[in-house]
C-alpha cells in the first residue's frame, strides 16, 4: 500500500513539476517578448506623447481614444514619472492628458472600494494630480491603515495651499491615535507640513502625546528637532516633563526638539541644563553638546568645554570636542586639552575634512604673528558669536 | 523478502530494514513537509512584492531627512587587484547619507598603498581614542575628499574586522559587505526599505547573493547576466535561487530568518554593539550573528524583525572547481553544527517562539542532519534493495517521489525569479536552469551530501580553519 501511495505521489508531483516547467518556460517566453515590444511601445508612445505636446492644441482627447490598452498603461506609467518631477508648463499639459485618461476619476473610485494596496496607488495619483481630494472622502476612506494614511496626508501636503488647514488636517492624518509608527516618508510628510509657517504638531503633541506609543513619541519629537518653529515658547511646554522620561530615546529626542529652539531665551533658561549634562545615558549626553553646539554662543562654548573636562565616556568625549571644533573653539579647547588623546584625534580628523578649518596650533600661531594676517583678522568679525545661528560656520574661518 | 505491501505493524517492529525504511520514510516526509511549508510562505510573499512593486509614496526620497545613514564595512584581506574599483563602486550608490570603512585585515599585500594612492587618503595622526574590540589597530586614513575611511589593522579574521568597523563607526545601520562582490547601484537603499517603512522594529535585512560567474560589469553596474558553461556553477545557480527566492523568502516570512549573507546584510549599529558583534572564532559568523540577534532581543521582551530582500542583489563569484567548492561546502557545515550547538539551549524553547520551535528545529532536523540522513540513505537504501529487504516497487516509486519533490523546489525558485525579478531572463537560461535542477537530484546532491558529512567529521576533529577561495575575476570592462 506504502508503494502504491508513493507512486501515486511520485506521479502527482511529477506532473506538477512537467506543468510548473513548461508554465515558467512559456512564461520566460512571453516576458522576453514582453519586453521587446514594451520597448518598441515606449518609444512609439513616447514620441506621439512629446509630439502632440509641441501643439498649440494636443487633442488629448482623441489621442487616448486611438491607443491600446498597452498603450494607456504606457501612458500612464510615464505620466506618474513625469508628473513627480516636471513643472510649469508642461506639467499643466500632462495634468490635461491625465484628465483625458480619466485617472482622476478612476482613484477617487478606489478609494471607496479598494484594499490597501490600491488605495495607496490610488492616493499616489491623487498627490501628484491637480485639484485636492475632499478632506471628508479622506477622514471616511483613508483612516483604517497607517500607510493608506500617509498616503492620505501626502495628498493634503501636496495640495497645501488647496486646504484650509492643510498641516493640521495632514498632521492628524499622520500621527493618528499615537498607535502606529510612521515610516520616513510619513515623517517627512509631517516634518513638511509642519515647517511652513505654524507646526499644529505641537498643539497635537500637548493634547495627545500622553496616548501615544513611546515610539511614535520619539518620532514625533524627531520630527518637531527639524522644524523652524514660530509658535509662542509655552507650546513647547509638553515636552519639558520628557527629560525625566525612563526610556533614554525619549530623552535623547526631547533634547533633540529642542536644536533649533536656542533663540528663545526662556526655553534655554527653562532647560535643566545641568541634568541633561550628567544624564546617566551617554546618548542623552551626546544629543545636549549636540544641541548645545547649535546654539552656538558663548554661554554655550562654556558648557561644553566643561562637559568635555567632566565627560568619561570617549565616543561622547570625542563629540564634545568636535561641536568645540565646529564651534571654531580651537585655541581654547587646546589650551585646556593640550596634548589629550581625543582631543588630537579630534582635531586630526578635523584638518583631513577641511584643511582649512583647523590648522595646527604651531602654524596659527605663526599665522597669528604675522603682520599682515593681523590686519585682515582685524577687519573680519570675530567669527565665534557670529556663527552662533549657524554650527557649521567654523569660528576658525577668520584664520 | 517480504513484499512492503503486506508488512503489518506487529512484524515491522522486529524487522530492522522495515524499521530502517520507516525511519527514513517519516524523516523524508518531515524535510519535504518543511520545504513545501516555506515554499508556501515563499508564495504569499511573493504575492505581496508582486502587489506592492508598483506603489511608489510620493515623496522626495533623496532629501528626506529621516533616512538613517548607513556605515558600509568592507573587510578586505589581500585584495589589491579589486579594491580600488570595488570601492570606486560604492562611492557611487544612490543613497543620500552613507560613508564607506574599509578595514584592511592585516593584508600582506599592497591592498593599503592601492587604497591610499587611489583615493590620496590622509594618516589620521594619532592612536584612534575609540576602543576597537579587535587586533590592533595600526592606523586610521580618511578621504579628504569621500566619506572614505580606511582602518588598517592586524590580521585577526573577518568577524574581527567587521567589529572594527562596527565600533568605530557612529552611523546607525552598518552594512556588512564583502570586498569581492559587487552590489548594484540601488540596492542599498533596497536592501534598507524595511528600515524605512518599519523603521522602530527592524534590526536586520539582507540581500539576496547572485552568481557573478557569466556575466559582465561596467562602472559597477551589472551589463550583462548568463549562466556560464561551467556545469558546477550552472547546479549552483539553480541551488542559489532554490535557497534566496523560496526558502529565505519563505523564513522570512515565516519570522525564522537565521541567516544574513555576511557577504550583505545591514543590521542596527546599537543592537549589535548590545550584544557584543560578531563572534570572532565562530566559523560561520553571519549565521551565529543574527541567531544570536534572535535570542538577544526575545529575551530583552523588544519587539524586532530580521527580514530578507530578494530584490536587493550582491554579485558574487562562486566556485568553479570542484576543490574549492568542496572547501566552502564543508566549512558551511562546520559552521552550522558549530552554530547549533552554541545555541543548543534554545531549541525547541517555547520561550523563543517561532525562532525556538520552528526555525532551530528546522536548522537543525533538516538542513543539518538532512544531508547526513540523505548520505545514510543513498548507501543504506540500495544496500537494502540489493539485499532483498526492499520491494523493488517501493524502491522505484520512493526514488521518483524523491527526486520529484526535489526538482519541484528547484522549478519552484525558477519559477519565482521568472515571475519577479528576472535576472536570468534569457528563455534558453530558464531552461538550463529547470534542467540542473533535476540533474541535480542524481549527482550535485549526493555530493554535496557526501561533502557534508566530511564537514561533520572535520567538526568532532575540532577543525575550524576557513580553507581558500581561489577566484577567476570579475568580467569588469
Amino acid at each position: 500500500m506504502i508503494s502504491t501511495i508513493a507512486t501515486w505521489l511520485a506521479a502527482l508531483i511529477g506532473g506538477g513539476v512537467v506543468v510548473l516547467s513548461l508554465g515558467t518556460v512559456v512564461s520566460a517566453v512571453r516576458s522576453r517578448r514582453q519586453d521587446l515590444a514594451a520597448a518598441d511601445r515606449t518609444d512609439r508612445v513616447r514620441q506621439a506623447l512629446f509630439e502632440r505636446l509641441r501643439r498649440d492644441e494636443p487633442d488629448w482627447a482623441t489621442w487616448v481614444e486611438t491607443l491600446s490598452p498597452a498603450e494607456r498603461n504606457e501612458v500612464r506609467s510615464l505620466l506618474d514619472r513625469y508628473l513627480r518631477t516636471i513643472s510649469g508648463e508642461e506639467r499643466a499639459a500632462f495634468l490635461s492628458l491625465a484628465r483625458a485618461l480619466e485617472i482622476r476619476r478612476e482613484a477617487i473610485g478606489t478609494l471607496r472600494t479598494g484594499d490597501v494596496y490600491d488605495r495607496r496607488r490610488a492616493l499616489s495619483w491623487l498627490a501628484i494630480l491637480d485639484r485636492r481630494v475632499p478632506p471628508r472622502l479622506l477622514l471616511e476612506e483613508c483612516t483604517d491603515h497607517p500607510l493608506v494614511r500617509e498616503a492620505a496626508a501626502r495628498v493634503v501636503y501636496e495640495h497645501r495651499e488647496e486646504y484650509p488647514d492643510a498641516a493640521a488636517l495632514g498632521t492628524r492624518l499622520l500621527v493618528w491615535d499615537g498607535d502606529h509608527v510612521m515610516t520616513t516618508t510619513g515623517l517627512e510628510t509631517l516634518y513638511r507640513l509642519n515647517s511652513r509657517g505654524s507646526t499644529p504638531l505641537l498643539e497635537y503633541g500637548e493634547t495627545n502625546a500622553h496616548d501615544w506609543r513611546e515610539d511614535v513619541l520619539v518620532q514625533v519629537l524627531e520630527v518637531l528637532g527639524r522644524c523652524q518653529i514660530t509658535e509662542p515658547d509655552d507650546a513647547y511646554g509638553w515636552i519639558f516633563p520628557l527629560f525625566d522620561h525612563h526610556s533614554p530615546a525619549v530623552r535623547v529626542a526631547a533634547v533633540g526638539a529642542f536644536e533649533r529652539a536656542g533663540w528663545r531665551t526662556s526655553v534655554r533658561s527653562t532647560l535643566p541644563l545641568d541634568t541633561l549634562f550628567s544624564d546617566p545615558d551617554p546618548r542623552v549626553r551626546r544629543a545636549t553638546y549636540v544641541m548645545v553646539a547649535a546654539w552656538g554662543d558663548s554661554r554655550a562654548k562654556d558648557r561644553l568645554l566643561e562637559a568635555a573636562r567632566e565627560e568619561v565616556d570617549t565616543r561622547t568625549r570625542l563629540v564634545a570636542f568636535r561641536c568645540l571644533l565646529e564651534l571654531g573653539e580651537k585655541e581654547r579647547t587646546a589650551s585646556v586639552f593640550g596634548d589629550d588623546p581625543t582631543w588630537e584625534w579630534a582635531r586630526a580628523e578635523a584638518r583631513i575634512a577641511d584643511p582649512g578649518l583647523t590648522l595646527d596650533w604651531d602654524e596659527h600661531e605663526a599665522l597669528e604673528s604675522a603682520p599682515e594676517l593681523e590686519a585682515e583678522e582685524g577687519a573680519t568679525p570675530t567669527s565665534a558669536d557670529s556663527s552662533a545661528t549657524d554650527p557649521n560656520t567654523g569660528g576658525d574661518a577668520g584664520e | 523478502m517480504t513484499p512492503v505491501s503486506e508488512w503489518i505493524p506487529g512484524a515491522l517492529i522486529g524487522d530492522l530494514a522495515s524499521l530502517v525504511t520507516l525511519v527514513f520514510l517519516c524523516y523524508f516526509l518531515v524535510i519535504n513537509g518543511s520545504y513545501l511549508t516555506i515554499n508556501v510562505a515563499s508564495i504569499a510573499q511573493i504575492r505581496d512584492h508582486v502587489r506592492s512593486r508598483d506603489i511608489e509614496p510620493v515623496g522626495n526620497r533623496t532629501g528626506n531627512p529621516f533616512v538613517p545613514g548607513v556605515a558600509i564595512v568592507v573587510p578586505a584581506f589581500n585584495e589589491e587587484p579589486v579594491i580600488a574599483d570595488s570601492i570606486r563602486s560604492l562611492l557611487t550608490l544612490e543613497y543620500p547619507a552613507y560613508e564607506i570603512v574599509v578595514v584592511n585585515d592585516g593584508s600582506t599585500d599592497g591592498t593599503l598603498d592601492a587604497l591610499i594612492e587611489a583615493f590620496d587618503l590622509e594618516q589620521v595622526s594619532g592612536d584612534c581614542p575609540v576602543s576597537l574590540p579587535s587586533a590592533p589597530c595600526r592606523g586610521v586614513y580618511r578621504s579628504p575628499e569621500h566619506e572614505l575611511v580606511v582602518l588598517d589593522k592586524e590580521n585577526g579574521g573577518k568577524a574581527d574586522a567587521l567589529n572594527a568597523g562596527l565600533y568605530f563607526t557612529d552611523r546607525p545601520l552598518f552594512c556588512a559587505l564583502d570586498a569581492d562582490s559587487i552590489i548594484e547601484h540601488g540596492a542599498l537603499y533596497d536592501v534598507i526599505e524595511p528600515f524605512l517603512e518599519r523603521p522602530t522594529v527592524t534590526v536586520a535585512t539582507g540581500g539576496a547573493v547572485r552568481l557573478a560567474n557569466g556575466c559582465s560589469f561596467r562602472n559597477g553596474i551589472v551589463e550583462h547576466v548568463s549562466l556560464p558553461e561551467n556545469r558546477l556553477v550552472r547546479f549552483q545557480a539553480a541551488e542559489y535561487l532554490r535557497a534566496f527566492l523560496s526558502g529565505r523568502v519563505g523564513l522570512s516570512r515565516l519570522g525564522s530568518l537565521l541567516i544574513i549573507s555576511g557577504a550583505f546584510g545591514v543590521f542596527r549599529t546599537d543592537v549589535l554593539r548590545e550584544i557584543g558583534g560578531y563572534e570572532t572564532d565562530s566559523i560561520t559568523e553571519d549565521m551565529e550573528l543574527v541567531v544570536r540577534l534572535h535570542r538577544h532581543l526575545i529575551d530583552a521582551g523588544e519587539p524586532y524583525e530580521v527580514t530578507f530582500l530578494a530584490r536587493p542583489v550582491v554579485w558574487t563569484e562562486v566556485p568553479e572547481s570542484r576543490s574549492v567548492l568542496a572547501s566552502q561546502r564543508k566549512r558551511w557545515f562546520r559552521g552550522l553544527l558549530d552554530t547549533l550547538w552554541r545555541h543548543r539551549g534554545a531549541i525547541g524553547r517555547r520561550r523563543y517562539g517561532i525562532v525556538g520551535l520552528f526555525a532551530l528545529p528546522f536548522f537543525l532536523f533538516v538542513e543539518a542532519l538532512g544531508p547526513l540522513v540523505e548520505g545514510v540513505g543513498y548507501f543504506l537504501v540500495p544496500f537494502l534493495f540489493i539485499l532483498g529487504w526492499i520491494d523493488p516497487s517501493f524502491f522505484l516509486a520512493f526514488l521518483a517521489l524523491a527526486v520529484g519533490l526535489s526538482t519541484l523546489l528547484s522549478a519552484l525558485g525558477v519559477c519565482f525569479e521568472v515571475i519577479t525579478y528576472r535576472r536570468y531572463d534569457e528563455p534558453r537560461d530558464v531552461v538550463v536552469l529547470l534542467w540542473y535542477g533535476l540533474l541535480e537530484a542524481f549527482s550535485y546532491r549526493p555530493w554535496k551530501a557526501y561533502q557534508s558529512w566530511r564537514g561533520a567529521v572535520e567538526y568532532l576533529r575540532g577543525n575550524h580553519s576557513w580553507g581558500t577561495m581561489t577566484r577567476v575575476g570579475f568580467d569588469l570592462e
